[in-house]
């Protein structure tokens, strides 16, 4: 496939990520994912760095081997300049290709060089000036390859997208949960908890920094390990491992967690002493703890984040009857509400359970 | 037997821009270094010599005689990140990413009695950004005039008196973050605002690690506003403006990651209290390091702080520390 006349297309290579297919899938509206060919690729990333990379690479006649990208594309309309089209269109684009990296991430654990650290590409091919690259800190890591990072590659694969968006693909699905809660407004605590989700795969980032970010999406999410109150809420102090199983017990099924008791239970030992010792260490056995909790760590907060997503959904929408129900005041934080809920469930699952799992046949993954 | 070989190092400072052309700085000097003194270290980018003249990157360049067995990636490790703390502990708090993300080189210089036997080698260390931020520029670029870096040149001095290099506790893990949030991977890209929230709330975490122990679960935002103020160490009155103020910060620090800030960011001062969560970091970091090893027993900050409620002596002597507290 290669760019279509009268677009405006926004690249987003995926470094390190791996493609089982040379189809496109669509991702969102759109927005596809593919690899592009050889040609397009020179067009879009011919650069210095482009030449360092092919002559450090296996030589090839056609350059370097293209990653596999997420391509955003929108009809150029009346511009007829590329500046012009991007100062008017490119913001949106923009967003819309980072909520397709999150959608990504929070589909399916693995590893892909951050777009923005390394070069994304503005590209209309029917304009005279058709090119605008943006090169980030990291461009030429893509000279010596990403294998410092030591992280296993995200593997994507043509069926987690779709092929009509009519029968959506699971990672179409989890998009979709992105959208829905930008359409209901935002929130500041859901923004920092996918924020500090989407840090927590910082290339250049020790694991305890890593494993820092995770622990400040998990606060955000669920408050303090030993909180006893969310803003005027109180909450039980204890109750953290009951709320996190709760929480694990209710997520959609895809996740490769284990046992939704044994995780809590996990969290609350293991990952609280970690969450500790990052607080008030910058030893080595930090570092190697640290590492080897990062995974299983992010997988939980990666599982708890479409669940609070999904609640934020209602939550944004709905907040007075929720609050009504929850016997807590409208403009408690969403916090608070989230962490009652997990309380409320806990006892009795009832009829609150649509607030943190969607309904039948609308699972998110 | 190992012969003495003299090294110089030339450490690029991303970020680091200078207001005149060379200055002397911790037993070296800082440089614009030319593009031709740069070529000759280098084995890449020949040819960009237009975008490197742009981007006038600034090294450290400093001489070191050792021998010949000496691991020079060792040194330079401790060397560079010592530099670089010191550049982090600044007023401005600058988002100043490590030396050791861009290039480095040593160029070993032997002795004239081996210089036909031995080359002019040069070690390159390339790291993560390998040659984007030397050949192309820093997103973010600091001034640094000749008092800027005589005050690095203090704050170097200060972290190697209090041998903080060897530090394993709530400060080092301190350091860490505001070390931490300058690499790119903490700020580079995404949404401006939520990435500024991100960086305070990550700042805020470091301060409460320094002014709180983990057993304090009531009366947090208290608690941290009297500590932090108590550590400005200032007059009564003022001690109480200051107190307030942390105690907003604070507060703006819980609504924001609990999700209840709307009516906040409308604050015109919303920006300046996001900043304000690192330059606290910084403060505190220099006021903990500072007071570390002038009492008997080294203690955390946080266990002063919470002696000092229960006796007064002790609270007096650590106000005479604070008061005596270089301003760096």
């Amino acid at each position: 496939m290669s760019a279509t006349p009268g677009t405006l297309n926004l690249y987003f290579p995926l470094w390190c990520a791996k493609f089982d297919s040379d189809e496109v899938g669509i991702l969102a509206p759109g927005v596809a994912c593919y690899v592009p060919n050889a040609d397009e690729w020179r067009t879009v990333q011919k650069t210095d760095v482009w030449m360092a990379q092919w002559r450090s690479g296996t030589p090839s006649a056609q350059g370097p081997p293209p990653p596999c990208c997420i391509v955003v594309v929108i009809d150029l309309d009346r511009f007829d300049s590329i500046h012009a089209a991007i100062n008017a269109m490119g913001p949106l684009m923009l967003a819309s290709a980072r909520d397709a990296v999150t959608a990504l991430r929070l589909f399916r654990a693995g590893w892909f060089l951050d777009p923005e650290q390394a070069m994304y590409t503005f590209y209309a091919p029917s304009l005279p000036i058709n090119l605008l690259r943006s090169p980030g800190p990291y461009r030429q890591t893509l000279i010596s390859g990403t294998d410092a990072a030591n992280r296993e590659a995200y593997k994507l694969a043509i069926s987690d997208l779709s092929q009509d968006l009519a029968a959506p693909g699971p990672i179409t699905r989890t998009w979709q949960l992105l959208a829905d809660y930008r359409q209901a407004g935002q929130s500041d605590s859901v923004d920092i908890a996918i924020e500090s989700f989407n840090r927590s795969y910082g290339y250049q980032l020790h694991a305890s920094s890593r494993a820092s970010n995770l622990f400040t999406a998990l606060d955000a999410m669920l408050g303090g390990m030993s909180a006893r109150r969310v803003g005027k809420v109180k909450i039980n102090f204890r109750g953290f491992a009951r709320r996190v199983e709760t929480a694990l017990r209710f997520v959609e099924s895809g996740s490769v967690l284990a046992d939704a008791h044994l995780e809590a239970l996990w969290l609350n030992a293991q990952g609280r002493q970690l969450r500790n010792s990052l607080a008030h260490s910058n030893g080595q056995s930090t570092e190697a703890n640290a590492a080897a909790a990062f995974d299983r760590l992010q997988e939980v907060v990666r599982c708890v984040l479409r669940q609070y997503l999904h609640f934020a959904v209602h939550w944004l929408t709905n907040r007075e009857e929720i609050a009504q129900q929850l016997k807590i005041s409208s403009d408690s934080q969403i916090t608070a509400a989230y962490v009652k809920i997990l309380e409320v469930i806990q006892r009795s699952a009832g009829e609150l359970l649509y607030l943190v799992q969607p309904a039948n046949g609308q699972k998110y993954s | 037997m190992t012969a003495s070989i003299r090294r110089t190092l030339y450490a690029h400072l991303p970020g680091v821009r200078l207001d005149n052309a060379d200055a002397p700085l911790a037993g070296g000097r800082i440089t614009r270094l030319p593009f031709d003194d740069w070529a000759r270290l280098e084995s890449e980018f020949e040819f960009a010599q237009r975008e490197y003249d742009n981007s006038q990157p600034t090294f450290w360049v400093w001489d070191r005689l050792t021998d010949d067995a000496e691991d020079s990636d060792r040194w330079v490790v401790k060397e560079l990140t010592e530099l670089h703390t010191a550049f982090l502990l600044d007023h401005r708090v600058p988002l100043l990413p490590s030396p050791l993300l861009s290039s480095c080189y040593i160029q070993h210089i032997p002795p004239p009695e081996y210089a036909d036997t031995i080359n002019f080698a040069v070690k390159r260390l390339i790291g993560p950004a390998e040659r984007e931020l030397v050949v192309y520029g820093d997103p973010l670029t600091y001034s640094y005039s000749a008092e800027h870096l005589a005050a690095v040149a203090r704050r170097l001095q200060f972290l190697r008196d209090n041998k903080t290099w060897e530090f394993n506790d709530e400060i080092s893990a301190a350091i860490r973050v505001l070390e931490e949030t300058t690499r790119p991977d903490s700020w580079y890209g995404g949404d401006l605002v939520v990435t500024q929230v991100h960086g305070f709330v990550r700042c805020m975490a470091a301060c409460e690690w320094l002014l709180l122990p983990d057993e304090v679960k009531t009366d947090i935002t208290q608690t941290f506003g009297r500590r932090a103020a108590t550590v400005i160490n200032t007059s009564p009155e003022r001690k109480q403006q200051y107190e307030q103020y942390f105690i907003e910060l604070y507060r703006l620090r819980s609504h924001l990651i609990h999700g209840n800030a709307s009516k906040i960011r409308s604050d015109p001062q919303f920006e300046e209290k996001l900043a304000s969560g690192r330059v606290l970091l910084r403060y505190l970091i220099m006021s903990a390091i500072y007071v570390r090893n002038r009492l008997p027993a080294p203690s955390p900050l946080w266990q002063l702080l919470h002696d000092c409620t229960r006796d007064h002596n002790l609270e007096n002597r650590l106000r005479t520390i604070l008061a005596d507290r270089p301003n760096l």
